[in-house]
C-alpha cells in the first residue's frame, strides 16, 4: 500500500513537472518513469495511475472551471455531447486522463522488466 | 514473452497517443482538447486584465482602462501606438474571429474546415475577393501615413499571437485543430472586402435576364419598377437638382442590352436584410436642445460578435465607438466634436458581362475589333485531410469570370464580373479621418473619398449641423446598364465614368430638421443620374420619417423608442385586405386565429399572438404567389413584400395569382383562402410541440457562432420582438447588431449596446454579456472619458510599456 502512495506521488509530481513544458501526453512519460522506478504488483500497474492521474486531471479541471462559474464547460458538455451535464465531462476528462497515465506505467513498467 | 510485453505495451501506448492526439472527422483531437493543462479548460475562465505589461512594439506608454463590460479605453501618446496597442488589444480578446473571417474572405476556409467548405472557397476566389483586396492594399499602402498605422496595427496583432502558446490559443483553434498565423495589412483590406462583399455584393442581373426571357418585359416592368411612388427617399423630396446643371449621362448604345443567356445556378446572395437605420435632429428640433443621432446597423446576428466596442484616444483626437475586428480605428461613434453612422446605400454596383473567346484555348477574348489577352490565375485551394483543389480563375479587364463551364452558371458561357469591390481604395481612410472630424468640412473631406460598400453617412455636430451623404464611387450608366447581363464583345457596353462625387446625392441642414435613412430609394425620380437596385428598402422608411413627421421635438427616450419600434407597417398595409378575402374560411376551427388576427394591433411585441399567425398567412401566401418563379429551373429573384402586396390590391386577377399546382384558375382572393387554412394547418402543427404562439417564442431569434451557429456556443430563444420590414428589425437569425444614441451636449454622451459581448471566448462571462440588455431594448450608457484619469465607471487598468 505504502508503495502504491509513493508511486501515486511520484506519478502526480512528474506529471506536473513535465506538463509545465511538454505537450498533454506528458503524463504518459510521468507514469512511465514512476513504474520503471517503482515495483507496483499485478493489476496496481493499471488501477494505481488510473486513479492517481485520473485524480489530478479531475481536480485540475474542476478548480480552473469552477473557478470561473464552469462558463464554458457547460457548453462543452452540450458540444461532445453529454447531455450539458458538467460533471459527466469532468468524469471523461479524469478518465481519459486516468486512461492514459495506466497506458505510459505499462509500458513503463513492462520497459523495467525487459532490462532488469 | 518479455519483449513481446513491452512491445505490445508501448505500440498499445503510442497508437493512443497518435490517435488521440489528431482529429477525428468533427471530433477534436480528444487528448490535448480534454487536457486540463492544454485543452478547452484553459479557456474556461474570464478575462481579468493584468496591472501592467511591457510590449516590444511600443514606443511610449499606453494606459488601457476596461469599464465593467469589458470595454477598452485606449490612450495612447502617438498614431502608431495607439493602432499597435488597437491591434493588439483587439486580438486579445477576438483573435480566433477576425482571423476566420479573412480566412472566409479570401475563400480558405477549406484549410480550417475540410472539403465541405471547396465549392464556397471556390466562389470566393471567382469572385475576385483577393484580387479587391489586393487592389486595395496596394493603394492604401502608397499613403505613407496609412501605411504606417496599418502596419503598426499589424505588429500589435503579431506580438499578441507571439505571446501565446498553444494552450492558449482561443478554444476554437482547439477545437479544429490548427493554429493563427502571422497578421499582415492585407488581412485588415480583406476584412474591409468581406464588408463589401456583405453590403455591395448583391445583384439580380442574371435573374432579371432569367425574368426577362421567361415573363416578358411588361410583367418585368410591373412587379420591378424603379421607383415607387409612395416612398420617402433618403434625400427629401423637396431637394432641387437643378444646381447640378445639365449633367453629362453617356447615351445608351443603339441595340439595347437584351435577354442573352440563362442561368440556372448563381452564387448564394448576401442576407436580403442586411440593412441598417439612421436619424438625427438638429438642436431645434431636440428637447435638450442638443443634436442627437441614431444608428442600428442590421446585420446577421453572430457570436462573437461582428462589432467590437472601444474608445481610441491619442493627442489629436478621442473617439469612440464600434469597429470591426480586424479594421483600424471607429467604424460607427462619435468624438467631442461630432457623431456618424452608417447605413448600406444599395446600389447596383455590379455587373455582369457575356465573354466571347477566340478558341478553345480561352486565351483571347473579343472586345470591339479586337481580340485581348485573358490573365489566367490558378487558385490553389488547401484542403485539410485532403489535397489541395486547383481552380484557374480568367481574368479579363472588366474583371474575373466568376461562370463559365466548370462553376455555376448555366454550365456553358462564360460570365465576367465588373464590381467596384475589385477598384482600388484607401476606404480604411474615411474612417480614420472620421474618427478625427471636428466639424461638417471635415466630414466631408473623410467621406469623399470612400468607394464601397456605398454608405449612407449621417452625421451630426455640435456646430448644429446634421447632414447625410450617399458616398460611394458609382458608375454613371446609362439608362437600365447592368440591370440585365450585358454583352461584353461591345464597348459601348463598358461602364463610361463615375458619378462625380459632389454629385453623390447629399443634404446638409434640410428645413424639416433632420435627417435619416434605411436603405430605402437615395432620391426621387428627378435625380439627373441612372439610379438602380433590385432591393430597395420600403416600409421602415415610412414609420421612421413619419415619426419625424409626428412632433417638433424628440428626446434620447423618442430615439430609443424607435429603436425599439415593433409596428409592422407591412401588416397594416395588407392585413385589412386579407381579413375580408378570408372571413369565409372562418369556422369552429379557424375562429380563434381569425378573431386574434383581426384583433392584433400590428405591433409585432413579444407577446402578439396575432403577429405569429400574420407571419405564417402572410410567408404561405407569399410562396404560393410566386410558386412559378420558386420552382423554376432557371434562378430568379422574386418580387419584394411590397409589390406583393400592390399587386394583390390592384391586380388581383393577375395570372401569378394562379396557382400551377391546381386545375382551377385562383385569382388574389382564392390564393388567400387558400393560404389561410395551410397556415392553420401549421399553426394547429405548432401548438401540439407544446410551446406558446407568442411572437418572441414563434420567430424563436438566436445569435448563432460564426461556424455555422455551433449550437454549443450560440444562444437561443432570446424574448425579443420586431421583424424584418420593422424599424426594431429583429428576425430569427438577423437584426440590429448595434445601437448607438449620441447626443451632442457640451459633454458627448452616449448609449450602445449590441447583441453579443466584448470576449470573443465562449468562455467568458463578457462572451454573451450584453444579450440580454439587448433584448429588453435597453441601452450601456458609453463611458467616454476626457482624458487618461479613470472614472469610477473603470474597473481594471492595464498599464502598456515599451520592452527594455
Amino acid at each position: 500500500m505504502k508503495r502504491i502512495l509513493i508511486h501515486s506521488l511520484l506519478s502526480i509530481g512528474l506529471a506536473l513537472l513535465l506538463q509545465s513544458f511538454t505537450p498533454w501526453w506528458g503524463v504518459v512519460i510521468a507514469t512511465a518513469i514512476s513504474s520503471y522506478l517503482i515495483r507496483l504488483k499485478r493489476s496496481s500497474v493499471f488501477f494505481s495511475p488510473l486513479l492517481s492521474i485520473g485524480l489530478l486531471w479531475t481536480i485540475q479541471a474542476y478548480s480552473i472551471s469552477s473557478s470561473n462559474g464552469f462558463i464554458l464547460a457547460q457548453k462543452i458538455a452540450v458540444l461532445l455531447p453529454l447531455n450539458g451535464s458538467v460533471s459527466a465531462l469532468i468524469t471523461v476528462t479524469g478518465l481519459i486522463g486516468g486512461i492514459f497515465g495506466a497506458l505510459g506505467s505499462i509500458s513503463g513498467r513492462s520497459l523495467k522488466v525487459l532490462v532488469s | 514473452m518479455k519483449v513481446i510485453k513491452f512491445i505490445f505495451s508501448a505500440a498499445l501506448t503510442l497508437f493512443l497517443v497518435y490517435a488521440a492526439n489528431r482529429g477525428w472527422g468533427t471530433l477534436p483531437a480528444l487528448g490535448n482538447f480534454m487536457s486540463p493543462q492544454t485543452g478547452f479548460w484553459q479557456n474556461d475562465q474570464s478575462e481579468s486584465p493584468e496591472a501592467t505589461h511591457s510590449l516590444n512594439g511600443l514606443r511610449s506608454e499606453v494606459t488601457v482602462h476596461y469599464d465593467a463590460e469589458l470595454i477598452p479605453h485606449i490612450f495612447a501618446q502617438n498614431d502608431e501606438d495607439l493602432y499597435y496597442t488597437q491591434g493588439y488589444i483587439t486580438a486579445k480578446h477576438r483573435l480566433w474571429q477576425m482571423e476566420f473571417q479573412t480566412y472566409a474572405a479570401a475563400g480558405r476556409l477549406s484549410e480550417i474546415i475540410g472539403e465541405r467548405a471547396i465549392e464556397y472557397d471556390r466562389g470566393q476566389r471567382r469572385k475576385g475577393m483577393v484580387f479587391g483586396a489586393q487592389n486595395a492594399i496596394n493603394e492604401m499602402l502608397k499613403d505613407p501615413v496609412l501605411s504606417k498605422r496599418l502596419y503598426a496595427y499589424s505588429d500589435g496583432v503579431n506580438d499578441y499571437i507571439a505571446s501565446l502558446s498553444p494552450e492558449q490559443y482561443p478554444v476554437e483553434y482547439k477545437l479544429l485543430g490548427y493554429a493563427p498565423e502571422t497578421w499582415q495589412p492585407e488581412k485588415s483590406a480583406l476584412l474591409l472586402m468581406y464588408m463589401t462583399d456583405m453590403l455591395a455584393g448583391g445583384d439580380e442581373d442574371l435573374e432579371n435576364t432569367n425574368f426577362l426571357s421567361l415573363f416578358g418585359r411588361e410583367t418585368f416592368d410591373l412587379l420591378f419598377p424603379d421607383f415607387i411612388a409612395d416612398q420617402d427617399p433618403v434625400i427629401p423630396r423637396e431637394r432641387d437638382w437643378s444646381n447640378f446643371g445639365e449633367v453629362d449621362r453617356p447615351e445608351s448604345p443603339e441595340e439595347a442590352p437584351k435577354a442573352i443567356v440563362q442561368t440556372h445556378e448563381v452564387l448564394d446572395k448576401p442576407d436580403p436584410d442586411n440593412g441598417s437605420n439612421n436619424w438625427a435632429v438638429n438642436r431645434e428640433h431636440s428637447e435638450s436642445g442638443n443634436p442627437l443621432l441614431a444608428n442600428d446597423p442590421h446585420l446577421g446576428l453572430n457570436l462573437p460578435s461582428i462589432w467590437y466596442a472601444m474608445q481610441l484616444a491619442a493627442p489629436d483626437h478621442n473617439v469612440m465607438g464600434v469597429t470591426l475586428p480586424g479594421a483600424l480605428g471607429i467604424i460607427i461613434g462619435f468624438n467631442a466634436h461630432i457623431a456618424w453612422g452608417v447605413t448600406n446605400a444599395t446600389r447596383d454596383v455590379k455587373d455582369w458581362y457575356r465573354i466571347e473567346f477566340e478558341d478553345e484555348s480561352k486565351k483571347r477574348y473579343r472586345y470591339g475589333d479586337e481580340w485581348r489577352d485573358i490573365r489566367e490565375v490558378v487558385e490553389t485551394i488547401k484542403v485539410k485531410g485532403a489535397n489541395a483543389v486547383l481552380d484557374t480563375v480568367r481574368y479579363t479587364h472588366y474583371g474575373p469570370i466568376t461562370y463559365d463551364e466548370s462553376f455555376k452558371g448555366n454550365g456553358r458561357e462564360s460570365l465576367a464580373m465588373k464590381w467596384i469591390g475589385h477598384f482600388p481604395n484607401s476606404n480604411q481612410n474615411t474612417f480614420l479621418g472620421l474618427n478625427r472630424a471636428k466639424n461638417y468640412t471635415e466630414y466631408v473631406a473623410a467621406v469623399s473619398t470612400y468607394t464601397a460598400p456605398a454608405q449612407n453617412f449621417i452625421f451630426a455636430s455640435k456646430d448644429n449641423d446634421i447632414a447625410l451623404w450617399i458616398q460611394g464611387k458609382i458608375a454613371n450608366k446609362f439608362n437600365e446598364q447592368g440591370k440585365f447581363v450585358m454583352d461584353g464583345t461591345n464597348p459601348q457596353n463598358e461602364w463610361q465614368s463615375f458619378i462625380p462625387q459632389e454629385h453623390n446625392p447629399h443634404v446638409l441642414n434640410p428645413k424639416r430638421g433632420f435627417v435619416s435613412s434605411a436603405n430605402q430609394h437615395p432620391t426621387d425620380e428627378n435625380y439627373p443620374y441612372y439610379v438602380y437596385d433590385p432591393s430597395y428598402e420600403t416600409y421602415r422608411n415610412r414609420v421612421i420619417n413619419d415619426y419625424f413627421r409626428s412632433k417638433e421635438r424628440f428626446s434620447v427616450n423618442d430615439f430609443k423608442d424607435l429603436h425599439n419600434n415593433n409596428f409592422n407597417l407591412k401588416a397594416a398595409e395588407v392585413l385589412p385586405t386579407f381579413l375580408s378575402m378570408i372571413e369565409s374560411e372562418i369556422n369552429s376551427s379557424t375562429e380563434a386565429y381569425y378573431s386574434t388576427l383581426s384583433s392584433w394591433d400590428y405591433y409585432n411585441h413579444t407577446d402578439a399572438i396575432g403577429a405569429s399567425i400574420f407571419e405564417t398567412l402572410w410567408n404561405e401566401y407569399y410562396k404560393m404567389v410566386w410558386d412559378e418563379l420558386i420552382e423554376s429551373e432557371l434562378a430568379l429573384h422574386l418580387p419584394d413584400s411590397y409589390q406583393t402586396i400592390w399587386l394583390t390590391k390592384y391586380h388581383a386577377d393577375h395570372s401569378f395569382f394562379d396557382l400551377k399546382s391546381s386545375s382551377e384558375t385562383e385569382d388574389a382572393t382564392a390564393l388567400a383562402r387558400l393560404a389561410f387554412r395551410e397556415a392553420v394547418k401549421k399553426l394547429d402543427t405548432y401548438k401540439i410541440t407544446g410551446k406558446s404562439l407568442d411572437w418572441a417564442s414563434y420567430k424563436g431569434t438566436q445569435v448563432g457562432h460564426l461556424l455555422q451557429a455551433l449550437p454549443a456556443f450560440s444562444r437561443f430563444d432570446i424574448p425579443v420582438g420586431g421583424n424584418k420590414s420593422i424599424v426594431n428589425a429583429t428576425s430569427k437569425t438577423h437584426g440590429p447588431s448595434w445601437r448607438m444614441i449620441v447626443e451632442l451636449s457640451s459633454e458627448t454622451k452616449a448609449l450602445g449596446v449590441y447583441p453579443g459581448g466584448q470576449s470573443g471566448n465562449p468562455g467568458s462571462r463578457y462572451y454573451d454579456s450584453m444579450i440580454e440588455t439587448w433584448a429588453a431594448g435597453d441601452y450601456y450608457e458609453l463611458i467616454y472619458l476626457p482624458n487618461a484619469q479613470p472614472t469610477s465607471d473603470i474597473t481594471s487598468t492595464t498599464q502598456l510599456t515599451p520592452a527594455p
